[in-house]
C-alpha cells in the first residue's frame, strides 16, 4: 500500500512537472525567454523559484539525517545556507542584475575584458554545477530504494531524464514556473508531517531521557569555534559563487526588485529550514536506531510510518517522497539551466538549439558520476560544494563588483589558487581521515584559509599587474547606479 | 552636456509642419573639447557621473559592511549565549533543551529583520542619489 502510494506520488510529481514545463514551452519563444525568462519574473514568483531550486536533497533529507547523527552542529548548515542569501542581498543581487550579463562567465568577461578569465570561470562553473548535481542524484537513488525497493540506478536516471528533458524543452521561462511549484510542494512535504509529528509526540507521555536524546556535548555547548567559523564563512560566501543562484537575479526586472526577491527568498527558505530542523529534532526522539551513516539520511522518509501508523502515515510518506523528488528535480534543473547557459554561450553560439544540446550534456555527465560512485552524507556533500565555490569564484565576483583595481591576471590567479588549495585540502582530508586531530579539522573545513588565500592572491597580483581594464569605470557605474538614473528601460537589460 | 528631448533633434518634423522641440541645458562639452575623444560606448560615463557613482558605491559599501558587521555581532552574541549557558541545556520545552531550540530556530528571525532593514535603507539611499542626479 505504502509503496504503491509512494510510486503514485512520484509519477504525479513527474507528470505535473512535465505539464508545467510544456505549458512554459508554449510561452518560451525567444532566446531571452530561454536564458533569463525575458527578465520579467515578479519578486514573489522569482523568490519561490529561487527557493525551489536552492533547497536541495541536502537539506530536505540530509539535515534531519545529520542532526540524528551528529547533533546540533548540523543546524549550522541551514543557518549558513540562509545567511548566504543575506550576503547575496547586501553585496551581489542588485549589481549583478544591473550588469545585464546572462551568466557568471558573461559577467567576468564584461568586467575584466579577458577571454582566459571567462574560460576559467566557465570551467569552474561546470565543476561546481556537476559536483552539486551528483548528491541530488544520489539522494534520488536513496529515496526510491527506501520507499519502494527500486534499484538505485532507476532513481538517479529518472531524475536525470526529467531534468534534462524539461530544461531542454522549455529553458528558463518554463523552469521558473516549475521551480515555484516545486518549492511549495517541498515546503508542504516537510511542514505538514512536522505538524503531525509534533501533535503526535505532544499527546503521549514522554518516555525519553532528554540528557540521552539531546546530550550537551552534541548540543551547542560542544561547539568547535574554528570548525564552525570556517564552515559558516564557506557556506555564506559559497552561496555567492553558486552558478544557479546568480543566474536567477538576471530574471528580475530591476536591481531593486532583485533585492526584494532576495528578501522573499530569505523568508521562504527560513520557513523551510524551520520545518526541516523540526524533523531533525523529532528524529532524535523517535528514530535513534537509524543513527548510522548511510541510513540516517532516510529518516525523514521513515518517520511518518513510525509516528503515524495506518493510512494517514502512508499518505504522509507519499507526501514526503513527493517533496524529496521535488528537491532533487528543483536543484538539478536549476543547475542544468545555468550550466547549459554557460556551455552554450561559450562552446557554441548561445542559440536555443545549442542550449538544448548543452542541457543534455550537462545532465549526462553527473549522471555517469552518480552511477559510478556511492552516496556520502548528503548535507556534507552539498556543504563541500559550497566551500569550493566560496574558495574559487566568490572572491573574484565580490572583488569584481566592489574593487575597481581588480585585473584579469589577479582574478585568474585568485581562482586558480582558491580552487587548487580547496581541492587539495579536501582530497588530503579524505586520505588522512578524522584521526589526526587539529590538522584533520583544518583540512576538512578549509574555507577560512582557502578563501583568504584566493582573495589575497587576487589583490596582490592585481596591484602588481596594474592593468585595470579601460572599461572599469563604465562597468562599475552600470553595476551600482539605480536603473532610472542611467536612463535605462528596466526590463530591457 | 546636451539633452535631446526629441527623437533626433530638429531634423525630424512632427506632423510635417514644425521641427521637434530641442532643449539645450548646457554647453556641449564633447564638441568644445580640443583633445582626442576617449573611447566611448553604449555605457560611456561622464566625469560627474563617475564621481556620483563612486560616492553611491561607497555609500552602498558602507551600508552593506555596517549591516554585515552588526549581523555578525548578533550571530556571535546568540551563539555565545546558547553555547555558554549550561542553564539553557537544563531548561526544556516539550522535552527539548532550550539551547537546541535556539540553535534550530533562533537565527532565522534575525536574518529576516536584517534583510528587510538593509533593503529599506538601500532604497532610501538610491532615492536620494536619484534625486541628486535627476532633480525634478
Amino acid at each position: 500500500m505504502s509503496a504503491a502510494l509512494s510510486i503514485g506520488a512520484i509519477v504525479a510529481v513527474v507528470v505535473i512537472t512535465a505539464i508545467i514545463g510544456i505549458w512554459g514551452l508554449r510561452i518560451s519563444r525567444t532566446t531571452s525567454d530561454f536564458f533569463v525568462a525575458s527578465r520579467t519574473v515578479r519578486p514573489v514568483w522569482n523568490a519561490s523559484a529561487i527557493s525551489g531550486e536552492y533547497l536541495s536533497a541536502g537539506t530536505f533529507l540530509g539535515l534531519s539525517g545529520l542532526v540524528l547523527l551528529s547533533g546540533s552542529d548540523a543546524f549550522w548548515f541551514p543557518i549558513g545556507y540562509a545567511a548566504g542569501y543575506l550576503l547575496v542581498l547586501m553585496l551581489v543581487a542588485a549589481p549583478l542584475r544591473r550588469s545585464g550579463a546572462y551568466t557568471i562567465p558573461d559577467f567576468i568577461h564584461a568586467r575584466l575584458d579577458s577571454l582566459i578569465a571567462r574560460r576559467l570561470t566557465s570551467a569552474l562553473v561546470l565543476i561546481i554545477g556537476w559536483l552539486y548535481i551528483v548528491p541530488q542524484l544520489h539522494g534520488a537513488s536513496l529515496a526510491l530504494t527506501v520507499v519502494a525497493d527500486i534499484p538505485p540506478w532507476v532513481g538517479a536516471t529518472t531524475v536525470a531524464l526529467v531534468v534534462g528533458g524539461s530544461v531542454a524543452a522549455g529553458g528558463m521561462r518554463s523552469i521558473t514556473f516549475v521551480q515555484a511549484f516545486l518549492f511549495w510542494l517541498k515546503f508542504a512535504a516537510l511542514a505538514v508531517p512536522a505538524i503531525f509529528f509534533v501533535i503526535t509526540l505532544s499527546g503521549v507521555e514522554p518516555e525519553i531521557d532528554p540528557a540521552l536524546v539531546f546530550p550537551p556535548d552534541l548540543g551547542p555547548a560542544g561547539l568547535d569555534p574554528y570548525a564552525t567559523t570556517s564552515l559558516l564563512i564557506g557556506l555564506l560566501l559559497g552561496t555567492v559563487g553558486l552558478p544557479h543562484v546568480l543566474v536567477r537575479f538576471y530574471t528580475s526586472p530591476t536591481g531593486s526588485s532583485a533585492r526584494w526577491t532576495t528578501v522573499g527568498v530569505i523568508v521562504l527558505i527560513s520557513a523551510f529550514y524551520i520545518a526541516s530542523s523540526t524533523i531533525g529534532l523529532v528524529a532524535r526522539i523517535a528514530a535513534p536506531d537509524l543513527a548510522t551513516p548511510g541510513v540516517a539520511d532516510t529518516v525523514a522518509l521513515q518517520l511518518p510510518s513510525r509516528l503515524v501508523p495506518g493510512p494517514v502515515g502512508d499518505l504522509l510518506t507519499a507526501l514526503v517522497i513527493a517533496g524529496a523528488l521535488a528537491a532533487f528535480l528543483g536543484t538539478s534543473s536549476g543547475l542544468v539551466v545555468s550550466l547549459s547557459s554557460a556551455v552554450s554561450q561559450d562552446l557554441f553560439h548561445g542559440t536555443v538549439s545549442s542550449f538544448r544540446w548543452a542541457a543534455v550534456i550537462c545532465t549526462l555527465v553527473p549522471l555517469a558520476v552518480a552511477l559510478a560512485t556511492a552516496p556520502q552524507g548528503l548535507v556534507t556533500s552539498v556543504g563541500t560544494v559550497f566551500v569550493f565555490a566560496a574558495s574559487s569564484l566568490s572572491p573574484v565576483i565580490l572583488l569584481g563588483i566592489w574593487w575597481r583595481r581588480l585585473t584579469a591576471r589577479g582574478a585568474i590567479a585568485g581562482m586558480i589558487v582558491g580552487a587548487g588549495l580547496c581541492a587539495a585540502s579536501l582530497i588530503a582530508s579524505t586520505v588522512i581521515g578524522s584521526s589526526a586531530g587539529v590538522p584533520s579539522t583544518i583540512l576538512a573545513q578549509p574555507g577560512i584559509w582557502t578563501i583568504s588565500a584566493a582573495t589575497l592572491t587576487s589583490v596582490i597580483v592585481s596591484l602588481a599587474d596594474g592593468r585595470t581594464p579601460v572599461s572599469t569605470d563604465r562597468i562599475l557605474s552600470r553595476l551600482h547606479s539605480p536603473e532610472r538614473s542611467r536612463g535605462e528601460i528596466p526590463a530591457g537589460g | 552636456m546636451t539633452e535631446h528631448l526629441g527623437p533626433s533633434g530638429g531634423e525630424r518634423r512632427r506632423g510635417g509642419t514644425r521641427p521637434a522641440r530641442e532643449r539645450v541645458t548646457s554647453v556641449d562639452a564633447a564638441n568644445a573639447r580640443t583633445e582626442p575623444a576617449p573611447r566611448t560606448s553604449r555605457w560611456a560615463v561622464g566625469e560627474a557621473e563617475t564621481l556620483f557613482t563612486r560616492s553611491l558605491m561607497l555609500a552602498h559599501g558602507r551600508l552593506a559592511i555596517a549591516c554585515l558587521l552588526s549581523f555578525g555581532a548578533a550571530l556571535v552574541l546568540v551563539t555565545v549565549v546558547m553555547s555558554g549557558m549550561p542553564l539553557l541545556d537544563a531548561l526544556e520545552v516539550g522535552g527539548v533543551p532550550v539551547s537546541w531550540l535556539i540553535h534550530a530556530y533562533g537565527f532565522y528571525p534575525l536574518m529576516i529583520v536584517w534583510a528587510i532593514g538593509y533593503t529599506l535603507a538601500c532604497q532610501r539611499l538610491e532615492r536620494r542619489f536619484s534625486q541628486l542626479v535627476e532633480p525634478e
